[in-house]
């Protein structure tokens, strides 16, 4: 078991990093362990282990009390696996808690790589200030200080400036994909 | 209507933040007016991406630790420990 003497706060890159460290030497082996002894590769057994990382993440910026992100990360990992290779989960031995874990409705959503694309050569900074408050749920004065702005209200001033940037190309795209239909 | 304002409403809409009243008007609004219909669209594709990008993000940085374990001379018992698991018996 990892002793985890206060809980790390995830918010900071390096505290989040040692995690994720942490977690990949003490968690990876009983996630491989179980993709190879069904019969799964190594490839396999890497996908399935960031993926639960991220489910991983976004439930401990959820819930301010967790406990165990081992037992968490295995459960998620089973689940994936059986979501990946429609494998039969009565067969697998998941106990209560491992049953009560999901995967977040909207994982498998189509990728929205065309946009991402767009966004990454025009709007990269706007990506950045998105993600940093929406996903990473940084506090707006955390933000402040992270971009440089001068006040945490012209933070969220662009903040509502890039939604409607990114908002008016995905609006470009898409009538530039009706044109060809 | 300043833009900002109808971003910032739509946020408080698709996050259910109005309240009953507003959210009537609200969507009495979309009802008729196609454009606020195609912001709200739009926009709520906007948190879906933002989303998917901060995946995105965690997975490079995980993947930057895979390597690192996997390259590391000093983690070699680590690295053995997984690569017997997938050689065939």
């Amino acid at each position: 078991m990892i002793e985890i003497q206060s809980r790390p706060n995830i918010k900071m890159p390096e505290e989040k990093a040692q995690l994720f460290t942490q977690l990949y030497e003490e968690v990876f082996p009983k996630v491989a362990k179980f993709v190879a002894n069904r019969g799964g590769t190594f490839a396999d057994a890497k996908d399935i282990f960031h993926d639960a990382l991220v489910v991983l993440y976004e439930k401990m910026l959820e819930e301010k009390e967790f406990e165990s992100p081992e037992n968490y990360l295995v459960g998620i990992a089973k689940h994936l696996w059986i979501r990946k290779f429609k494998d039969d989960h009565r067969m697998l031995a998941l106990d209560d808690a491992e049953r009560s874990i999901s995967i977040p409705e909207d994982y498998y959503e189509p990728a929205e790589n065309r946009i991402i694309a767009v966004l990454g050569l025009t709007g990269k900074k706007c990506l950045h200030l998105l993600r940093a408050f929406y996903y990473d749920d940084l506090s707006l004065e955390q933000i402040k200080t992270i971009f440089g702005f001068s006040t945490t209200r012209s933070a969220s001033s662009q903040k509502f400036k890039c939604i409607e940037k990114i908002r008016n190309t995905i609006q470009e795209k898409s009538l530039g994909y009706e044109d060809f239909a | 209507m300043k833009t900002s304002h109808e971003s910032k409403q739509i946020e408080r809409y698709l996050f259910g933040k109005l309240n009953p009243a507003s959210r009537l008007v609200f969507e009495a609004r979309m009802l008729i007016d196609p454009m606020l219909r195609h912001h709200v669209e739009n926009q709520r594709r906007v948190y879906a991406i933002v989303r998917q990008y901060g995946r995105r993000v965690v997975k490079s940085e995980v993947t930057r630790i895979h390597y690192q374990l996997f390259n590391d001379p000093a983690k070699e018992d680590f690295q053995s420990r997984i690569f017997e698991l997938f050689t065939k018996k």
